[in-house]
């Protein structure tokens, strides 16, 4: 799994890239830590998720809640089957998914 | 013990070092069984947050992996001597709340259930059972008004 940081301005995106398991979670939480100082916005781009697990949804969970506080999160590009696993979590409610 | 060809077994060490070992395991059955996408995902999600409650909550010293492949659905059995637990009977998170008050619990087991055509678990021989069975079918297509 890595991570790409594209900074336009006050908004940060990060293109998470390939698994999202209980092992990769972590460098996406590291990630996370490192920007949300510097940003306003923070842009998810799932684009080249190819998977992801509770592991995974609980970092999401936990950005969502710190970026609130902030300028807010956006999650980008879904594919079918990650969708699948944010309505079954409910986490189509909580996240703003564009 | 009679093996038979549409079954795989896996035994592993619940460190955290299974959950990689867990994942190789499943690709290969997928590839080999011809598994469908949509299937072998929910396989891998499916033993991924099942294995992890074993390998971090569970203290158990072994555990053993099933798969059962069949023309229309694919069967994922675990076994572990660790603690008693059914992971039917954990509370389920509240979906209606918030981020703010969401829980963070819960969620695996949440996925597991819903993903799942059938769940069954029974706690013998001094062992965990835990039986789950998913359906190879393609999702069912959202109906729209153009399909009437």
């Amino acid at each position: 799994m890595n991570v790409e940081k594209v900074c336009n301005g006050n908004e940060m995106t990060l293109c998470v890239n390939g698994r999202l398991d209980t092992t990769t979670a972590p460098s996406l939480e590291t990630a996370v830590m490192e920007v949300v100082a510097g940003c306003e916005s923070l842009v998810l781009d799932l684009a080249g998720l190819e998977y992801i697990s509770s592991a995974g949804l609980r970092v999401i969970l936990k950005t969502q809640k710190i970026m609130m506080s902030k300028g807010g999160m956006k999650v980008q590009h879904v594919n079918e089957t990650i969708m699948e696993i944010f309505e079954i979590t409910g986490f189509t409610d909580i996240l703003t998914i564009i | 013990m009679v093996s038979h060809e549409n079954e795989r077994r896996f035994s592993i060490v619940p460190d955290k070092e299974a959950l990689a070992a867990v994942s190789d395991f499943l690709d290969s059955c997928v590839e080999d069984y011809g598994i469908p996408l949509r299937a072998g995902y929910t396989l891998k999600v499916v033993a991924d947050e099942i294995m992890s409650n074993i390998v971090y909550y569970s203290g158990a010293k072994s555990a053993e992996i099933l798969l059962q492949n069949d023309a229309d659905k694919v069967t994922l059995g675990f076994m572990d001597d660790g603690v008693p637990y059914n992971p039917m009977e954990a509370e389920e998170p509240d979906l209606t709340t918030g981020a703010e008050e969401r829980s963070l619990g819960g969620l695996g087991l949440l996925m597991v259930k819903k993903m799942a055509e059938q769940i069954q678990y029974e706690y013998a021989d001094r062992k965990n059972q835990l039986k789950v069975v998913l359906s190879k079918a393609a999702k069912k297509k959202k109906l729209s008004l153009e399909d009437f």
